[in-house]
């Protein structure tokens, strides 16, 4: 049973026990089956397994893109009618977090969490596959630790953006080394996609800093070899066709 | 005291003995009310209808529940008649010579749901009603609802009860026991509203309140009519008005008054209660019970008096001897008592998965900690604005459902991740450090070079596009609003979204 974390948080042992043996014969409260978070595109592609596993902490870094990083994750999280919850950041843009796959109906925010910070997330992390925050500086690296046990415990996925703040180096970071726009042109045109190379790096990274090249918002319609996954070139050797659809 | 309980958080125990002890309530029960209403509700609600005259005779705000069941405020009735006891009496007699039928159930107890259960329903051993008289003393409610199984908090609780089953709670007494706020945390508003009513504490009437006055409906019918069909209809779009306007104030209806006239001057009046809250069609269906039994009745007594008259059979009696059938001229529905919409709207996702079940219970625990306004679902809006689209509604109000409409000026995609609400101070400068403005053709009057956050480095921009110029209600008085917007890359490829008006730039949100 993860530690309880503070006074509104503490469970009487007679409940949480009950509930304990609960979770053990029944499941009730256990997440869904698969262990993994899976994850489409370049973007799964950067993770040893495919996808993120559940239970883990993600560091983001916020600059050139970032945000439009984590709301491509939460999208995936809702894809599979899972539940997200932001706590914090009030000021993310519905708009764009819509366009990059998140639905709405699945998504619970938590604006001004202020001093209750740790409660809040420690509530999100037991009820959502993906809690989206950003570290608040006071948590003890203790604090840190408890909630990592818990998000592990219940397999939620915790996205922390620019996670330089926070006491313990979290499972994977991802950092936006660069990021292009195209579309402006001296006053013509207007903001139409980005290329951003993004990296992983982080202690479940199994040491390996990968690298990937990502275009947000995702477009079929974009040509160049490291454009698209789909639209990479087959390896040597190989044969392939490409039939119309 | 009410605004204590109004977020359905209990700490502690109440503040003196009566303090949070509901209403004295007196049920009156048939569990077995005639079969036939699987047949024909509507003949079931005529042959109940002298039932709750009789009673209505003894004590006023008689309220209906359904078929076979009336509630009222016992406390001033208990008085009058000389205590509980004799006025169960009273009232059960009175209404089994009313029914002509026995096996009639009395229950008195402190608020409605025990009271409901001590009117029967409990040993049924033989499968029919022996009637009786239940009295649960003030203050015993608790202590009498102990050893009763949770089953017993009936239906809209089965899946709770399953779960509390499942976890080696089975009785009244086990869930009281539990501390409240646990409860809260890990069952959500459910656990706690069953944890209050084992507790002995009725939120039923703990929180309905009085409904705010001006709401009631009516409609008025010319000609007269005399097709109950017809009838029908009007009340259900009435319910449907009616229930409508509630919601939008995030309220549920709990009992209401029904009203019905005919053109002949007489007029039905009669008060109706729903243990959870009316939808439509349930409110559609009281009053078509109530409206038919009332006219039924009439006839029956006119025949009766007509055929004494006459010296006739039943028999030979047809509508148009009678002279005019009674035509209904206005249906009125008076909202009396409503409540706060729950925290969950559990129902509109259909059955709660596994999951959904568990986001709920955690929202329901940060509403404990923050309060229940700090949790925010996403609703949508209508305007070219950033923030006009969508908007954060408290969870559990009513969402306004998204516009089918496209709004011309809005702003392409990809919208941007970050924003800034309220928005933030900009510069926007050329090459030589001048600042650069919108013409009143709506094109920048120099090209831009530089763009400058409060109190940050100028960072240099690497592109840019736009100004598109957005003027909204430039008919009103007030002149409207007239604003220029633009996007700006700056060098290592972050992306602003700036704004010019009231001859100031402004940063309004970031492509992050």
């Amino acid at each position: 049973m993860a530690p309880a974390l503070s006074g509104s948080t503490v469970l009487s042992p007679t409940l949480e026990d009950l509930v304990s043996r609960g979770v053990d014969r029944l499941g009730v409260f256990r997440a869904g089956s698969s262990s993994m978070l899976a994850v489409a595109g370049p973007l799964g592609e950067l993770f040893p397994e495919g996808g993120i596993p559940k239970g883990a902490f993600l560091g983001v870094t916020a600059a050139s893109g970032g945000f439009s990083v984590a709301l491509t994750l939460a999208g995936e999280v809702t894809k599979s009618r899972g539940w997200v919850a932001v706590c914090g950041l009030a000021s993310l843009g519905l708009a764009a977090a819509e366009e990059l796959g998140v639905d709405l109906e699945r998504l619970v925010m938590v604006p001004s969490p202020g001093s209750r910070w740790v409660d809040v997330m420690a509530a999100l992390i037991d009820g959502f596959d993906m809690v989206l925050t950003s570290p608040c500086s006071s948590v003890s690296r203790e604090m840190a630790r408890r909630l990592a046990a818990r998000a592990r415990q219940r397999g939620s996925v915790v996205v922390l953006m620019d996670p330089a703040d926070w006491p313990e180096s979290p499972d994977f970071v991802v950092t936006v080394l660069s990021s292009n726009w195209e579309g402006p042109e001296g006053g013509y045109g207007c903001l139409g996609g980005r290329r951003m190379d993004i990296r992983l790096a982080g202690r479940r990274a199994r040491g390996r800093s990968l690298r990937r090249t990502l275009w947000l918002p995702p477009s079929p319609l974009r040509f160049g070899p490291e454009a698209s996954h789909e639209r990479r070139r087959p390896p040597i050797g190989t044969f392939r066709v490409d039939l119309p659809r | 005291m009410r605004s204590q309980e109004a977020g359905g958080i209990s700490r502690g125990a109440p503040k003196g003995p009566d303090a949070d002890r509901p209403d004295r309530v007196l049920v009156l029960r048939w569990p077995d009310w005639p079969k036939v209403s699987e047949v024909d509700p509507s003949r079931d609600v005529r042959a109940w209808e002298p039932v709750v005259v009789a009673v209505e005779a003894l004590a006023p705000s008689v309220q209906v529940l359904a078929a076979g069941a009336v509630a009222l405020s016992s406390r001033g009735p208990s008085r009058f008649y000389g205590g509980d006891e004799a006025l169960a009496g009273r009232v059960r007699s009175e209404a089994e010579k009313a029914a002509g039928a026995e096996g009639c159930w009395v229950g008195i107890a402190d608020g409605f749901f025990a009271a409901h259960l001590a009117a029967g329903g409990l040993d049924e051993d033989t499968g029919r009603s022996q009637g009786g008289v239940r009295i649960i003393p003030a203050g015993k409610t608790r202590r009498w609802l102990g050893p009763l199984p949770l089953e017993s908090l009936g239906g809209g609780y089965e899946d709770l009860v399953d779960l509390l089953k499942r976890l080696g709670i089975r009785t009244f007494s086990e869930l009281a026991s539990l501390p409240g706020a646990d409860v809260l945390a890990r069952f959500g508003s459910q656990g706690i509203a069953a944890h209050r009513l084992a507790r002995g504490l009725d939120d039923f009437l703990l929180q309905a309140r009085t409904a705010p006055p001006d709401m009631s409906v009516s409609w008025e019918m010319d000609p007269p009519e005399v097709k109950m069909d017809a009838v029908s209809f009007a009340v259900k779009s009435l319910s449907d008005g009616l229930l409508e306007r509630l919601r939008s104030a995030g309220l549920v209806l709990v009992a209401a008054t029904i009203e019905a006239h005919t053109d002949q001057g007489d007029s039905s009046l009669r008060h109706w209660r729903h243990e959870e809250a009316f939808d439509s069609s349930a409110l559609a269906e009281r009053a078509r019970w109530q409206i038919e039994g009332w006219l039924s009745k009439r006839e029956d007594k006119k025949t009766a008096s007509r055929s004494r008259a006459s010296g006739d059979t039943v028999g030979s009696w047809t509508p148009s001897e009678l002279g005019s059938t009674p035509g209904v001229v206005l249906v009125k529905v008076t909202p009396e008592e409503v409540r706060p919409e729950s925290g969950l709207q559990l129902d509109l996702w259909g059955a709660p998965s596994g999951r959904d079940l568990r986001a709920s219970r955690s929202i329901a625990r940060v509403q404990a900690i923050l309060g229940p306004g700090e949790v925010k679902a996403v609703g949508f809006g209508e305007g070219r604005g950033l923030g006009e689209r969508y908007q954060a509604v408290s969870w559990g109000a009513p969402r306004t459902s998204r516009s089918p409409r496209p709004w011309p000026g809005r702003l392409p995609r990809p919208s941007p991740a970050l924003v800034h609400l309220p928005r933030l101070e900009a510069e926007l400068l050329d090459d030589q450090g001048l600042p650069v403005c919108v013409d009143a053709s709506g094109l920048l009057d120099r090209s831009p070079g530089f763009v400058v956050f409060a109190g940050a480095a100028p960072r240099p921009l690497v592109g840019w596009a736009g100004p598109w110029p957005v003027e909204e209600r430039w008919w009103s008085d007030d002149g409207g609003r007239r604003q220029a917007r633009m996007q700006v890359v700056v060098a290592g490829g972050d992306a602003y979204l700036l704004s010019r008006e009231s001859t100031r730039w402004w940063l309004e949100a970031t492509y992050a």
